[in-house]
């Protein structure tokens, strides 16, 4: 990155003194108000946001943890409660459209319950025209769907050795496919018309974190991604309103991108000259540029990291599943890729001594994984294994263990699956 | 100082918050990382920094190099955790040396005669099964003891003062999940808006038990 570009942005120093601000009117009345009205973000920059009220705490405006985890399927197993992330694994995955009831939760922080009526979303920066858009503005604009991956940058870090701090995402934890809908970001932004010299656009989360001190979920991605038709504003997902948990009632989606560029309980867009300065850019979701030790600390000059890289798993069997010699074995999978497209899978039956090509099917919306398939009749009896190493069109190969870093992301090894052949 | 005060504050605040709860927390489960830090050196100040936003699994399921854990100190930080910068190094030396890694990838040893964490309130009057892992899981004990004041009241301090009235238990119940601040002087508890009114309710029992 160029000096140019880490320049602090004018946005950082308006949050710095809107935080400064409210500390210390804490510290002078000496008392803490509820989070909810003390630090949710968007206030900060939404013209029409309601003005933090004074006296009591006003009522949490955060949905409990049981309450999310309704809407989860039990296979969804809990990494963490503070904050909430969970996943189901490969074997839960063997979807087309991931199901919401089977979509991963990542939070950083609570998840706020906003009321839908109230809430509008504001377009400024390197803007010709600042909007607030309310959701009915959006509904009103051209809705379209794509089936997209959504992949946590530190999906599978526990597959690293040794292994990173962070969300304990199993190998094949932290990603899923379902069905966007919304509109196009690229729409949104043509109608406040991006001024020359603009070169990141940030998304404001809504969600707050537990103490005033917690700074909000920022995130910017390149204009050029901002402006591809395919990055939306989601509203929904599989055709339902977005659940709270998912970034009710809008959320942007940066297809085939880390995460984090994807932003819930969107609350302002701002289009800045540089990157965003700010925790979640500056201190995570950093991948060194070059080879580190593991134990390591972040090189200086590690990238933001953007679209995944190549990547597959079997869905089929289960870890540990027991078949009867003679039976045909239905192997299938998913594989995927962040910004090119899938050129072929390869299964391997010896550890990965030699590989054969799996089917493959045809391919789908333009960031959705893709559904790889062989009919395997074991000859042995006995404990045996079955590997999945995906390759895409610009050549690159899955790696079986890839390199080691600091936080532990992009693990995209080959995903090897043993099962019982039995008499 | 005005800074200090209010991380101050903010981690104590958090504190009573969350006591006990009807089910057991979700990533309780067996073979599951402990819910409370080993006693030791920093025990107290790490609970009370860390554990006031995540539950304690976030380190006990955790083994890094120390400079790992500097930069993971340092991260939170700037994530908004009330660490003064002389608080730095006793937490890295308390992480280090009771999570530490090797250079070789094994888990560090821990210091001579360090002892297997017990929940606190474990066995005290009261308590089910659930509700000292329920108090582990949401910080509880990072701020507040059965019968001492840290950074809160004692549980039972609390229990004496609205224990006894008709509607001390709806108060408290609303303090858990809305936060609360004059009480017991001048540190706020912040609220704790993922706890449910019913976990709330099970929690203030619990502490009510306690007088």
């Amino acid at each position: 990155m160029s000096e140019q570009s880490r320049r602090p942005v004018e946005a950082l120093e308006v949050l710095h003194s809107h935080r400064r601000a409210f500390i210390t009117r804490i510290a002078q009345v000496g008392a803490v108000v509820a989070s909810g009205s003390a630090m949710r973000p968007g206030e900060a920059f939404a013209q029409a946001a309601p003005a933090a009220p004074a006296g009591p705490p006003e009522a949490p405006g955060s949905v409990p943890n049981p309450a999310v985890l309704a809407g989860k399927d039990a296979v969804v197993r809990l990494h963490s409660e503070r904050p909430l992330t969970g996943s189901p694994i490969a074997e839960h995955q063997n979807f087309l459209v991931t199901p919401t009831r089977r979509m991963f939760i990542r939070n950083n922080l609570n998840t706020p319950e906003v009321d839908a009526s109230r809430h509008v979303l504001t377009v400024r920066g390197l803007v010709e025209k600042e909007l607030t858009l309310t959701l009915d503005d959006l509904r009103r604009m051209t809705q379209w769907s794509q089936v997209g991956m959504l992949e946590c940058a530190g999906s599978g870090r526990t597959a690293f050795r040794p292994t990173p701090r962070g969300t304990t995402w199993p190998e094949t934890g932290g990603m899923g496919c379902p069905k966007w809908n919304g509109v196009s970001l690229a729409e949104v932004l043509r109608l406040a018309g991006v001024k020359s010299g603009a070169a990141h656009v940030a998304f404001f989360g809504l969600d707050r974190g537990p103490l005033p001190t917690v700074p909000p979920v920022v995130r910017s991605i390149p204009v050029s991604k901002a402006l591809d038709r395919h990055t939306m504003i989601a509203l929904g997902m599989n055709d339902e309103p977005l659940s709270p948990i998912h970034g009710f009632p809008m959320r942007s989606y940066a297809p085939g991108w880390v995460g984090s560029a994807s932003i819930k309980w969107l609350s302002a867009i701002e289009v800045l000259p540089a990157p965003f300065k700010g925790t979640y850019m500056d201190d995570s979701y950093r991948i060194p540029v070059r080879p580190v030790a593991p134990g390591e600390s972040m090189p200086a000059d590690a990238a933001i990291t953007e679209d995944w890289p190549v990547k597959s798993m079997i869905t089929f069997p289960a870890q540990n599943a027991r078949f009867r010699a003679g039976q045909s074995i239905p192997i299938e999978g998913r594989a995927w890729v962040g910004e090119s497209a899938i050129r072929r899978v390869d299964l391997s039956f010896d550890e990965g001594v030699t590989w054969q090509r799996a089917g493959l099917d045809r391919r789908g919306d333009r960031y959705a994984w893709r559904r790889f398939s062989m009919d395997y009749v074991p000859e042995k009896t006995g404990f045996q294994t079955v590997l999945a190493r995906a390759t895409d069109d610009q050549g690159n190969v899955q790696p079986f263990i890839p390199a080691w870093n600091p936080l532990g992301y992009f693990w995209n090894g080959v995903h090897r699956v043993g099962f019982m052949v039995e008499v | 100082m005005a800074m200090r005060s209010l991380l101050a504050a903010g981690a104590g605040g958090l504190a009573v918050l969350w006591l006990a709860l009807a089910s057991a927390p979700l990533t309780a489960q067996e073979g599951a990382p402990e819910a409370v830090l080993f006693p030791g050196p920093g025990v107290e100040l790490t609970t009370q920094r860390c554990v006031v936003c995540h539950e304690a699994q976030h380190i006990t399921r955790t083994r890094l190099s120390r400079a790992e854990w500097v930069d993971n100190t340092m991260m939170m930080i700037k994530r908004g955790a009330p660490i003064a910068p002389e608080e730095i190094a006793p937490i890295v030396d308390y992480l280090f040396a009771f999570y530490g890694r090797n250079d070789d990838g094994s888990a560090r040893a821990r210091p001579a005669g360090a002892q297997t964490p017990v929940l606190a309130g474990a066995g005290t009057p009261g308590a089910s099964r659930d509700v000292p892992a329920l108090m582990a899981a949401y910080g509880c004990t990072g701020c507040h003891a059965v019968d001492r004041k840290l950074v809160g009241p004692s549980f039972r301090e609390v229990a004496e003062r609205f224990g006894k009235t008709a509607d001390g238990a709806e108060r408290v119940a609303r303090r858990i999940r809305e936060g609360s601040v004059g009480d017991w002087g001048p540190l706020p508890m912040p609220p704790q808006p993922t706890i449910t009114e019913a976990e709330a309710k099970a929690l203030v029992a619990w502490v009510f038990a306690q007088r």
